[in-house]
């Protein structure tokens, strides 16, 4: 607190010497009075009061000596020091704030990506004390139970919110999907959500809207009087009464981003915990009273084959515990460590090439550092110089990193993901990006000044003004290291991202088991009002599929509760067969698809038949299994007519044996499949997600025109002709993939980008050495050139030395690299190996090619080395 | 007089300054005389050297100091004790009385 009261103290400086000044004259004025009237005469009580009181200059002398703030001050005058050299070569400063500017923005934006993803901070009122239940294993309750809890009254309060809920949105004669958040009424009350206008949702509303900011602006144009007015959403009024701030972050995390919030209805929809605890409570605490309420609801209604009060947990909404409350948290989490890793080590290439240059900068500095210690400075003031000036730059890049922070957030912030699920990185600047921001500086500071620093040691032990050679090798042979290990780094980091766009290369050709090519995908969201069983979907989708199936191009058409790799379903629940008493209880992929399926997505029927329009509501119950799901039940034995009892004792007899596809995930392997019929077992909202074959397209699907565009064309005005209240969308699949490639290109993306910012830094650092060689050997090259040397001799001569460097930090590199990238299979489609040979032959390769460039501008300089001039010099 | 005055015990003039302003507020002058005072006119100090005291002990935090009137009508700076400054007097005054009565003991042995 010293220093802080010292800090205070130097605001207010010139005022702390008049008040000085003031309290000496008080106090002499106040010994002259009574000296006076002792009787002393004035001019006598004057002198003596000032004997008593001593030298007032060396007093306020001392004063100010107790206020010095000591090494700070110091710090200070460094630092000063260092700017007024580094205004003298502008060249040398932009070179090093660039090269850490791009480092530090790397990071930084990474950084901001990864906080705002996984460690949210929701817009809540106090959000420590809210935390997130999973009751009965289950992460989302019906409303009712929901309520029952509620009622039970654990805590304060207890809210819900659901996060995956799509609404058609009608606005003139056009309907389309949007997204949002369903929650209950005592929602934005419970969790006191800040809002830019109007208010929140209340209890027993059941026809008002909250808009997200975005919505707002995009949708309704931002448009200042928009409270009061009302949005058609799922052929109903909803009136506007809130607007919510442009950096809302909702209390599910993950980046999510709803467009709007709208109340629950009491019998439709799953909803999230959330509770309000107590100040202080522990989690155990917390979990022990939600349990007493779990045991009451499995009492009053006992879950299905399961106990509502077994499998508690307990998530607070925000900080490092809030991971898992979505469940798949981990591989997001493995993913930012590799990023961050990845951008550590840019940043490191970049920290190298700023010491090399401070390196380079000392042998113009070398007779300033001797002429500092012969006059005897101490060493540990030349350390400091030292780091100040590396202080100074980290701090400049730092800012101008931050910069670049923002650029790139800006334009990352553009990139929509194509999940199932609206989200949106809002990441602006805050305390946690601050204080990271500083801990980098530090960090970029002293990696960057301790090479300087080692040298300027061994410069004040040699401490001579004379010698040169000596330092100079050492210097020189400090930047070569510096220069290797940038080498080594960078092949690490272009191994990965030449790993990452092979593994693009691979996903995207990598067959996916269906026919990706001549298919378009017709999605409907139906209205569950004007559709309330599942009876009226299927007459709807029976005209549909008659209707689409004769539209001119149309080979065939199914119809499916989902489309594989647009999102993925599945399922782990008891099946017992005849030959097996005991269930077994696999995880497979769940379908229920309609007649033609399979033929319309090419994929082959191995035994048996596929769907037909027979195997409807009335006729007996029947599955397709994939292959792998049928070895897995039965083996190598015949599944065609073997039954399959479920939990809930119904029986299905198995039809036929599918191909194995992918469902959820390119990279997938094994997954077993189940196929029920869409037209079997109708429940109320039965998804309608159609598809058509379109032959004689390309065999890609891309091309805008052809009969692929006028398909698309026709099935929108189909759909749109027979319900304008349903929304619809429209596109050929291989356009809809965009889910399952999303990782292997963003993993392309990112790590392929900061393996070419490394390669850029590296190869900085690497001409900039060979440059200062060539500079210190100009001599030797003027010798070499007037005894006769050709131009090629000379250039092998400079090439050379680049060679060797590149050399030993590549073999260093690809060790390695061989080791690092082994733990990223997780991330790999199958079969591509981390240690990819076609990957690694690539980043020796560039890395070669690139070095060569790096040296040939030094070189070019080698030869218009003039050799008289040259040997003149010195 | 500095802490390090051979004149003085270490520590000293510190003690005399908190001891002196355990009854409450006081202005530079008024602790000189208190000083002065308290030590019957024993230690004799430059009383300038009191200053630079009060701004290292306001340094460390065992002081603050505020501007008021002074009993004959002037502005003047008043120092107290902060709770930092309470904690330092009862330590010193204990350290002072253990070492005064070492001494004490050194020489009626001696």
């Amino acid at each position: 607190m010293e220093w802080w009261r010292k800090l205070r103290h130097l605001a207010a400086s010139r005022a702390n010497e008049q008040e000085m000044e003031e309290e000496i004259r008080f106090h002499l004025e106040s010994r002259v009075a009574e000296l006076e009237a002792e009787g002393v005469p004035p001019r006598e009580a004057q002198r003596l009061a000032r004997r008593e009181f001593g030298g007032t200059v060396r007093v306020r002398e001392e004063a100010r000596e107790a206020w010095r703030l000591g090494w700070l001050a110091d710090l200070a005058a460094d630092l000063r020091h260092a700017a007024r050299s580094f205004a003298k070569s502008p060249g040398f400063v932009t070179v090093a704030v660039l090269s850490l500017a791009l480092g530090i923005g790397a990071n930084t934006a990474i950084f901001s990506i990864a906080t705002a993803f996984l460690f949210n901070r929701p817009s809540a009122r106090d959000a420590s004390t809210l935390a997130r239940f999973r009751v009965g294993g289950a992460s989302h309750l019906p409303v009712n139970y929901l309520e029952f809890l509620r009622a039970q009254k654990p805590f304060e309060d207890i809210a819900g919110v659901g996060e995956e809920r799509w609404v058609n949105w009608t606005r003139d004669a056009e309907t389309r999907r949007t997204s949002a958040f369903v929650v209950s009424g005592n929602f934005f009350d419970m969790v006191g959500v800040p809002l830019a206008m109007g208010r929140g949702l209340r209890p027993g509303e059941d026809n008002t809207v909250v808009v997200g900011h975005f919505f707002w602006q995009a949708q309704l144009n931002g448009n200042p009087d928009i409270l009061g007015r009302s949005l058609v959403l799922d052929g109903k009024p909803y009136t506007v009464v809130g607007v919510l701030p442009r950096d809302h972050r909702t209390v599910s995390g993950f980046g999510l981003s709803p467009n709007l919030y709208i109340p629950a209805e009491r019998d439709n929809g799953m909803l999230a915990v959330i509770a309000r605890l107590p100040q202080g409570m522990t989690g155990a605490e917390a979990l022990e009273r939600m349990g007493t309420a779990a045991r009451e609801l499995q009492r009053v209604h006992p879950g299905n084959g399961h106990n509502w009060a077994e499998n508690l947990r307990y998530f607070p909404v925000e900080g490092l515990e809030s991971f898992g409350a979505l469940g798949p948290g981990q591989p997001l989490l493995m993913f930012f460590g590799l990023l961050w890793a990845v951008v550590l080590l840019v940043l490191l290439i970049a920290c190298a090439n700023v010491s090399g240059l401070l390196l380079a900068r000392m042998a113009s500095r070398r007779q300033e550092i001797a002429v500092q210690l012969s006059l005897g400075a101490p060493r540990n003031r030349i350390l400091r110089q030292c780091f100040a000036e590396s202080l100074l730059l980290a701090a400049l890049g730092t800012a101008a990193g931050l910069g670049l922070n923002r650029l790139l957030i800006a334009l990352i912030a553009r990139i929509e993901i194509p999940v199932p699920l609206s989200i949106r990185l809002v990441a602006d600047v805050d305390d946690r990006l601050a204080l990271y921001a500083c801990a980098i500086a530090l960090l970029c500071s002293v990696a960057v000044g301790v090479a300087p620093a080692l040298h300027a040691l061994r410069e004040s032990v040699l401490s001579g003004l004379k010698q040169s050679e000596r330092t100079a090798g050492s210097r020189q042979r400090l930047r070569r290291v510096l220069v290797v290990g940038q080498m080594a780094v960078c092949t690490v980091l272009l191994a990965t991202g030449f790993l990452f766009l092979r593994n693009l290369q691979e996903s995207a050709a990598m067959d996916v088991g269906f026919d990706t090519g001549n298919t378009v995908w017709a999605s409907v969201r139906l209205l569950d009002s004007r559709y309330r069983d599942g009876e009226s979907r299927a007459a709807f989708a029976r005209e549909m599929l008659d209707e689409m199936q004769r539209l001119p191009g149309v080979e065939s058409a199914t119809v499916a509760n989902w489309i594989p790799l647009t999102d993925g379903r599945s399922r782990r629940t008891p099946i017992r067969t005849a030959f097996s008493p005991d269930p077994v209880t696999p995880r497979f992929t769940w379908m229920h698809v309609g007649p033609r399926y399979f033929e319309t997505l090419g994929i082959a029927i191995r035994q048996g038949r596929e769907f037909s329009e027979f195997d409807r509501e009335g006729s007996s119950m029947v599955v397709i299994l994939n292959e792998r799901m049928a070895k897995h039940l039965f083996g190598e034995v015949d599944p065609i007519g073997q039954p399959l009892r479920m939990r809930d004792e119904t029986v299905l007899t198995v039809v036929g044996v599918a191909a194995n596809s992918k469902y959820g995930m390119i990279g997938e392997t094994g997954e077993m499949a189940m196929y029920e019929p869409w037209f079997q077992k109708l429940d109320e909202g039965r998804a309608t997600e159609f598809v058509v074959r379109v032959p004689g397209s390309d065999g890609r699907g891309n091309r805008a025109s052809g009969p692929h565009a006028a398909v698309v064309e026709s099935l929108r005005a189909l759909l749109l002709r027979r319900d304008s209240s349903a929304a619809v969308e429209v596109k050929p699949i291989s356009q809809a993939l965009g889910l399952a490639l999303f990782p292997s290109r963003a993993g392309a993306a990112l790590l392929g980008g900061f393996g070419a910012l490394g390669l850029l830094l590296a190869a900085v650092g690497l001409g900039g050495m060979i440059a200062y060689s060539v500079q210190g050997r100009t001599k030797e090259i003027g010798l070499r050139m007037a005894m006769g040397a050709s131009a090629g001799a000379i250039f092998a001569m400079v090439a050379r030395e680049a060679s060797w460097i590149a050399g030993i930090g590549l073999a260093l590199g690809l060790t390695a690299a061989f080791f690092a990238v082994q733990p990223l299979t997780a991330f790999l489609v199958p079969g591509l190996a981390p240690a990819d040979p076609l990957a690694f032959s690539l980043v020796v390769a560039v890395l070669l090619v690139v070095s060569l460039a790096a040296t040939l501008a030094p070189a070019r300089k080698a030869l218009g080395v003039e050799p008289l001039r040259a040997l003149r010099e010195e | 007089v500095n802490p390090g005055n051979p004149e003085l015990l270490p520590g000293t003039l510190y003690l005399l300054v908190l001891r002196s302003l355990a009854g409450g507020p006081l202005h530079g002058y008024a602790i000189a005389k208190r000083i002065k005072q308290a030590s019957a006119d024993v230690l004799e100090v430059e009383e300038g050297s009191l200053y630079p005291a009060l701004n290292r002990m306001l340094v460390k935090g065992w002081l603050k100091a505020e501007w008021g009137i002074s009993e004959n009508n002037r502005r003047a700076r008043f120092y107290s004790l902060t709770a930092e400054g309470q904690a330092q007097l009862q330590q010193e005054t204990a350290a002072f009385d253990r070492m005064v009565d070492a001494i004490r003991l050194v020489l009626r042995t001696a």
